[in-house]
């Protein structure tokens, strides 16, 4: 993913934007709606951890600088769904997209009275990218914690269902002679469920001169992290364009974020015509350098 | 047909036309000595000793000597000039001091009679009456502008103004090769002339597709041409000329390295139709002329290989192309003759339109080899079936290009020392628009317990891509030389020029495009970026020489030296792909550099005698070249040779006789190589040489020459490359052997 410049991003926003004008028709304020749905990763200060759905509303007002913001998600092990509310929150820019930051909040709950919830060090970040420099994305990030106990961070992608793409990556293969290289395999994982994802290697290439392959491992079991996700699998049949390849099953697959879900470290095994391979990578949402 | 031409072979015709200048039977032939009862006719040269680089000069009696009636049969002549003959009259694949390229911009521009060849396409045809054939060697570009970095070869034919009567020529050779030509040169009034050429010629071929039994080389030509030239007044001249040429061709004779056979099943041809018209006005004031270059060229071809050159069904190509194109050059020169500074300046604009139908057809073997079974290799569970026999790539473009330059030069003598500027500002642009289509579709079978398949789905192939890309280039092209005469036998230069070769777009590499998205489509393969696949970037480089020329006295020995270095940018080079694809993508090299020397000598020892020589060593290596894969950095540049070898000798033998005057006898040697064939530098051709020899019998008003080239059929090959995984060589010719008749009239 490459993030956009601001300018660009700001253009972007409000291009995909759902509403021109307040609810007073006020014609010189511009505004911005979008709608996020995706999974909230849970984690709790017991060690208990949980991917929920949930959705997030973001209303930005760029002529005034403020945002409102309704999340939508349930937290608790028992499930019971909430909706937060917080109104007329400053919001900032900085080169990337704009920030939305609350240090400590009572927000509100979907009938306008306060909740029994305190939240803090909430940090929504919105900021437009693209995968291949032709169709651009917008990215929500948020992080926060509920009443002391309740870490959530989350990533959703406009439109809904947008796998995240990681495209600065390194992968290693040993196994045979020197070990083989490459940054041209990026990775998508798309959380299917609470509970299972879909990781898909693009331009996968384990050794010189292999043909690239887009190799699907899918309905892999995901928990969240108090860093994301995790994905852990023993035995893994991988496709190539939906269709089984038994004989390249992987192993010992671990995948796990860091940052927030926005990096991630990944190791697994194939055993193939009796070599067992370790491939090994590591991956970023974003390139270190603007340009890439 | 056979009948036709052997009839027209041994048919003599007398023609008592008007009272003609006759080419004088000189038995020295014509060299530096006579250079200069020549007149000038080249509308770029000031002068005939203003040329600032290597030249080499091909007179009438070596033309007829050598039997040379193409570009590439005077090559063997030049030092560090190669054209190969790689099978196919479309590939003109032109290497000078280690630069050339094997498909798209040459590296060499061809005139003949003034006017520009557009299309290298083009570069490879039979002319009859030529009169001189001139190689300039190095940068031409300040003067003639685009791929004209190696050089220009100038071809210049009989005008009806300093020439009439009628020449036949009619000649027979083994593998019933036959040639014949007529023309007829008149000059009914001072004012007005007019000249014309048939000419057909015909071989049954030298190399045998063992699948068929057939000659795979076999090809048929006809050219015909008319010029006509009118003075209306003592200071203008309009002449033009326009020609037509037919080529029909068997195809490329591959032989497959691991079976030394050629053996393949499916169709090879080439078929071309080409027309040139040509209008030069001169106008000739006290001291400069003025002269304008008008040229209509169009260009029909259609080349269809067996593209894996195997007796099994991979695919086959075809290639239909039109082109038209249009050149339009205004010069204006100085011609005073006593004066210290002489100029030369132009303006030069062309247009160029191509339509181009390429489908690529992939057959029942080729699916299998190299889609199915590579899927079902990878997954026996699930077997992939293609769900047809054939399935067509189909690409179609439309290249419409432009250019306009102008440049100048400058000459001043400071008493034997002569100074030369010249600078070219060149632009150009060219657009590519692409059309491809593949619709297809597989189907993936589900193997069961019991061993029996299932359907499991079918997946269609649909590609329909469309697109448009376009670069420009902006050029500025200068030179500076300076000449020196000492005393009046040896004139020293040097020289220091840039070259350029336009940057375009391969299309031969569209099929492969095609085909590594269908198989991404599959879930393998990468997706080529169009752009950077087909695309490549002009080629640079500052050429630095120094030489001389030496001419005796007695006009009996004149010989040639010089030394050359060329630092070269983004050399333009083709190279084959990783995998299982068969075009060639050009791509630019980082840098390169060659360095070498050439020496050419003519020597009468006496009269009766004539000895000539010539030699060029290229050291061609890349400075730079890393494509990602592999580094280069240090190894030969493929494709060039790196000696090239000629030399001559012919004996008069005077015959005190009404009828025979004399008897001449020719022996001549050509030697080439070391070449490498590849990056790598692993694979090469071993230098070699080629014995040819002719004895002439000069009779009255018609000669017959009995020849023979390369007497000892030393085997060769012109070319390798390796295309899906497997090597393939085109061989040298072998022994060829035949009697020429030619009537003067």
């Amino acid at each position: 993913m490459k993030k956009l410049t601001f300018l660009l991003a700001t253009l972007l926003l409000l291009i995909i934007n759902t509403s021109c004008l307040d609810n007073d028709n006020n014609e010189n304020n511009t505004y911005a709606t979008y709608s996020f749905s995706g999974y909230n990763f849970i984690t709790d200060t017991d060690g208990n951890a949980v991917i929920k759905n949930a959705t997030y509303t973001v209303s930005m007002n760029i002529t005034n600088m403020t945002a409102s913001v309704k999340v939508e998600s349930a937290y608790t092990q028992d499930g019971t769904p909430m909706a937060f509310i917080f109104t007329d929150v400053p919001m900032t820019v900085d080169n990337e997209g704009y920030i939305i930051k609350i240090d400590d909040m009572i927000p509100q709950v979907s009938d306008g009275t306060a909740s029994d919830y305190r939240v803090q060090q909430l940090s929504i970040k919105m900021l437009a990218y693209t995968t291949d420099g032709n169709d651009a994305y917008v990215m929500m990030q948020s992080s926060y914690r509920i009443s002391g106990k309740y870490d959530v961070c989350s990533l959703m992608i406009l439109p809904s269902g947008t796998p995240l793409t990681y495209l600065d990556c390194t992968t290693t293969t040993a196994g045979m002679g020197e070990p083989f290289t490459t940054t041209g395999t990026t990775y998508e994982v798309k959380i299917t469920s609470p509970t299972t994802a879909d990781v898909t290697l693009k331009d996968a290439q384990f050794m010189d001169k292999m043909p690239q392959q887009t190799i699907q491992l899918k309905n892999v079991p995901i928990v969240a992290t108090t860093n994301g996700y995790r994905i852990e699998a023993a035995e893994v049949v991988p496709c190539i364009n939906d269709v089984p390849f038994e004989k390249y099953k992987i192993t010992n697959l671990y995948l796990s974020t860091i940052n927030k879900a926005k990096s991630f470290n990944l190791k697994f095994n194939c055993t193939y015509n009796g070599i067992t391979f370790k491939i090994v990578a590591n991956a970023n949402l974003f390139p270190k350098t603007n340009e890439k | 047909m056979k009948k036709l031409l052997l009839s027209l072979a041994i048919f003599l015709v007398y023609y008592s036309g008007k009272a003609a200048e006759r080419f004088e039977a000189n038995i020295y032939g014509d060299s530096v000595v006579n250079l200069k009862s020549i007149s000038v006719t080249a509308a770029k040269q000031t002068s005939e000793v203003e040329i600032t680089s290597a030249s080499t000069s091909i007179n009438r009696t070596d033309i007829e000597r050598q039997r040379i009636l193409t570009a590439r049969e005077a090559s063997a002549l030049v030092p560090n000039l190669h054209i190969p003959d790689y099978g196919s009259r479309i590939t003109s694949t032109i290497y000078v001091r280690g630069m050339g390229a094997r498909i798209d911009q040459p590296v060499m521009g061809m005139v003949v009679d003034n006017v520009p060849i557009i299309n290298k396409d083009s570069y490879d045809f039979d002319i009859a009456d030529i009169e001189r054939i001139q190689v300039l060697r190095g940068p031409q570009s300040t003067l003639y502008g685009r791929n004209t970095m190696g050089g220009v070869i100038s071809i210049s034919t009989l005008s009806p103004l300093s020439y009439q009567g009628c020449r036949l020529l009619a000649e027979y050779g083994n593998e019933n090769s036959v040639k014949a030509s007529l023309s007829h040169y008149n000059r009914p009034s001072r004012q007005f002339g007019i000249g014309g050429n048939v000419y057909v010629s015909h071989t049954d071929g030298f190399f045998t597709n063992n699948h068929n039994g057939e000659k795979a080389d076999k090809e048929t030509d006809y050219r015909g041409m008319l010029k006509a030239a009118w003075k209306p007044s003592d200071r203008i001249i309009v002449e033009n000329m326009a020609s037509i040429g037919i080529v029909r061709q068997g195809g490329y004779a591959y032989e497959f390295i691991d079976t030394h056979e050629i053996n393949y099943n499916d169709t090879c041809f080439y078929r071309r139709t080409s027309v040139l018209d040509a209008m030069t006005v001169k106008y000739q004031k006290d001291n400069y002329q003025l002269t304008s270059v008008t040229s209509y060229q169009m260009l029909d071809d259609n080349m269809t290989l067996d593209q894996d050159f195997l007796p099994m069904s991979y695919f086959t190509l075809t290639q239909k192309k039109r082109e038209h194109a249009v050149t339009q050059d205004f010069i204006a020169k100085s011609t005073a003759i006593n004066g210290r500074l002489r100029w030369l300046g132009g303006v030069f604009g062309f247009y160029r339109k191509i339509k181009m139908d390429a489908p690529v057809t992939f057959l029942d073997y080729g699916i299998d080899q190299l889609i199915t079974s590579k899927w079902n290799a990878m997954n026996d569970n699930y077997p992939c079936q293609w769900d047809s026999d054939t399935f067509i790539l189909g690409s179609r473009f439309m290249m419409p290009s432009y250019g306009a330059a102008a440049y100048g030069e400058v000459s001043m003598d400071f008493n034997s020392l002569t100074l030369v500027g010249g600078v070219r500002v060149d632009h150009e642009g060219v657009k590519l628009d692409y059309n491809s289509d593949c619709s297809t579709s597989y189907s993936i079978m589900h193997r069961l317990p019991d061993g029996s398949l299932e359907h499991f789905r079918t997946d269609p192939v649909e590609i329909h891509n469309r697109g448009s890309l376009k670069r420009s280039f902006t050029e500025v092209l200068p030179k500076i030389a300076a000449y020196y005469k000492l005393g009046n036998t040896t004139v020293v230069r040097l020289t220091v020029a840039k070259g350029y070769k336009a940057g375009g777009f391969n299309t031969n590499m569209f099929s492969d495009v095609l085909q590594q998205q269908l198989m991404n489509m599959m879930g393998v393969g990468h997706v080529y970026d169009t752009d950077e696949v087909i695309g490549y970037e002009p080629e640079k480089s500052w050429n630095y020489e120094i030489g001389a020329n030496y001419t005796s006295a007695d006009g009996t020995l004149s010989a040639e030296a010089s030394a050359f270095y060329i630092d070269c940018r983004n050399q333009q080079i083709t190279v084959f792909p990783d995998g299982d694809v068969t075009g060639r993508i050009m791509t630019n090299a980082g840098k390169s550099r060659s360095a070498g020397i050439e020496l050419a000598a003519t020597w009468y020892p006496t009269t009766r005698l004539q000895l000539s020589a010539s030699y060029g060593y290229t050291n061609a290596k890349f400075v730079k070249f890393d494509n990602g894969k592999e580094n280069y950095k240090g190894k030969y540049v493929p494709y060039a040779p790196q000696n090239t070898i000629f030399a001559s000798a012919n004996y008069t033998f005077p015959i005190s006789s009404e009828l025979l005057r004399f008897v001449s006898l020719n022996v001549s040697t050509v030697g080439t190589g070391k070449i490498y064939w590849n990056e790598e530098n692993d694979v090469c051709q071993p230098i070699y040489f080629k014995l040819n020899a002719s004895a002439r019998f000069a009779f009255n008003k018609f000669s017959i020459d009995l020849w023979g080239k390369n007497l000892t059929s030393t085997n060769y090959d012109t070319f390798y490359f390796v295309s899906i995984k497997h090597g393939f060589v085109q061989r040298g010719k072998p022994l060829q052997c035949g009697v020429t008749l030619r009537v003067t009239i």
